[in-house]
């Protein structure tokens, strides 16, 4: 049976597809370039930030399969990028077949035809860069960042809370769970006070909010990493349990687009929005995926959005945003289901 | 795949199966709301579910809630695969067949 708003996981799954395609030419390229020059530390930052974004993006969209794979590639160029490990033509050499298999997986997740060749490729990257096993790894199974480990282990709290339009918007907060749980030892207490009288329910929304007990090596960063591309969809604060005052100090409401561009004060929404584009990068050619500016080191005035927002103009963001989105869906509905709508529509999720 | 519904007896079961995510939960209200109305006795059937999302088991959730209230004896397969059991452990819920909400003494 139809509904009203109608959902299409595949397209979203596509777009994926799309934009990872495009960031393995790039990481391709760079491992092709680090071969030539195995000191240059941005190329190693390059390859590694490609690493993260498929498999944070991947895990995000169900290639659960491609995210456990990629996770370990990630987790040996972590190991470079830290001095632990060294750059090495085989290294590389594993890396470039690995990306022929990533290629395949984006196709297949579920195939097992590249599964021997992927545990070879892994049992080598693991022997070049030093690091064993991890007893929990599967190849079905996405494994998050136990490589930020960096400090000792501690207990967090944390509370999530997806937003209204988060599920919409193709999240999965399972996923997100389990994507931390793989951070460390994690106690889950599911809110289910807010979920209405089944005559009341929208179905297409999320109304069981968690509060989450997470004792890890992991730091705050990596543990809000996992939120990353939910961050405007959801409230989430996180703090440590030791200490009430940290906590309050740390836990922070990050309801922050949706509160933001709520606001009536023109410049407060433009700011908030500034603040925004600074911590979420627009589609660019080869970084299409990662939207932090911050991590991506890419100035915020190089955004092709920034002009809109810049300089204190009172325009009205949400309605540009909205503009934006009805642009994209217009494409997605097109006869020929313009790809392009799709990932415009995801990037207006974000900006919402 | 999908969400299908039978009526045996006086019984309305209603059958998940495959994937049951954002794009079936829906139908899935529809079914339970119109059960909710017809029958006293429900049975959901999950043994052929591979995978279960957020919206799937709060809507679930809530008809084991509203059930005893509303007279309805609910009940659950009670062969449930192991996609359910860790979508609803991942979640922190209660897998359904052992929710407090169970209504044997409805």
């Amino acid at each position: 049976m139809q509904h009203a708003i109608s959902i299409d996981t595949d397209q979203f799954k596509q777009s994926f597809r799309e934009e990872a395609r495009e960031i393995l030419i790039d990481l391709e390229s760079a491992l092709l370039e680090l071969n030539e020059h195995v000191e240059d530390r941005e190329l190693v930052d390059r390859v590694f930030r490609a690493l993260h974004t498929i498999k944070g993006s991947g895990a995000m969209f169900g290639f659960e399969r491609l995210a456990a794979f990629t996770h370990q590639l990630e987790t040996a160029f972590d190991r470079v990028r830290s001095g632990k490990s060294p750059v090495c033509a085989e290294l590389i050499d594993l890396t470039l077949g690995a990306v022929d298999a990533i290629r395949s997986m984006l196709e297949d997740d579920e195939g097992s035809k590249e599964s021997c060749l992927c545990q070879e490729i892994l049992t080598k990257v693991r022997q070049l860069a030093e690091f064993p096993d991890e007893p929990s790894v599967t190849m079905g199974v996405s494994i998050p960042d136990k490589f930020t480990a960096s400090e000792p282990a501690r207990e967090w709290r944390i509370h999530f809370a997806p937003g209204a339009a988060m599920l919409r918007n193709g999240a999965n907060p399972l996923l997100l769970l389990r994507e931390l749980r793989a951070l460390g030892e994690l106690s889950i207490r599911a809110c289910t006070d807010k979920i209405p009288p089944l005559s009341e329910i929208d179905p297409e929304r999320c109304y069981i909010a968690w509060d989450l007990a997470l004792t890890t090596e992991a730091g705050e960063q990596s543990i809000r990493d996992v939120f990353i591309f939910v961050e405007g969809d959801c409230e989430l604060t996180v703090g440590p349990a030791d200490s009430q005052s940290d906590r309050a100090a740390t836990a922070s409401n990050e309801r922050s687009s949706a509160d933001a561009q709520s606001s009536e004060d023109p410049h407060a929404t433009t700011g908030n929005i500034r603040n925004l584009l600074c911590r979420r990068e627009p589609r660019r050619k080869n970084q299409c995926m990662n939207f932090r500016v911050a991590q991506m080191r890419i100035p915020a005035d190089q955004s092709p959005f920034y002009g809109l927002f810049a300089h204190g103009n009172c325009i009205n963001a949400r309605a540009i945003i909205t503009d934006f989105d009805q642009y994209a869906r217009a494409l997605m509905s097109s006869s020929k289901a313009d790809p392009r709508g799709s990932r415009l529509a995801i990037l207006c999720a974000y900006l919402r | 795949m999908g969400v299908t519904r039978i009526s045996i007896d006086g019984t309305i079961l209603i059958r998940l199966d495959g994937e049951i995510g954002i794009d079936a939960s829906a139908e899935l209200r529809e079914f339970l709301i119109t059960a909710c109305d017809e029958t006293r006795n429900l049975r959901i059937s999950l043994k052929e579910v591979s995978e279960l999302d957020v919206t799937a088991m709060q809507l679930l959730w809530a008809a084991e809630r509203e059930a005893p209230v509303r007279g309805i004896r609910l009940e659950f397969d009670s062969e449930t695969p192991s996609a359910v059991q860790n979508a609803f452990s991942d979640a922190g819920l209660p897998i359904p067949n052992q929710s407090l909400h169970a209504s044997e003494n409805v």
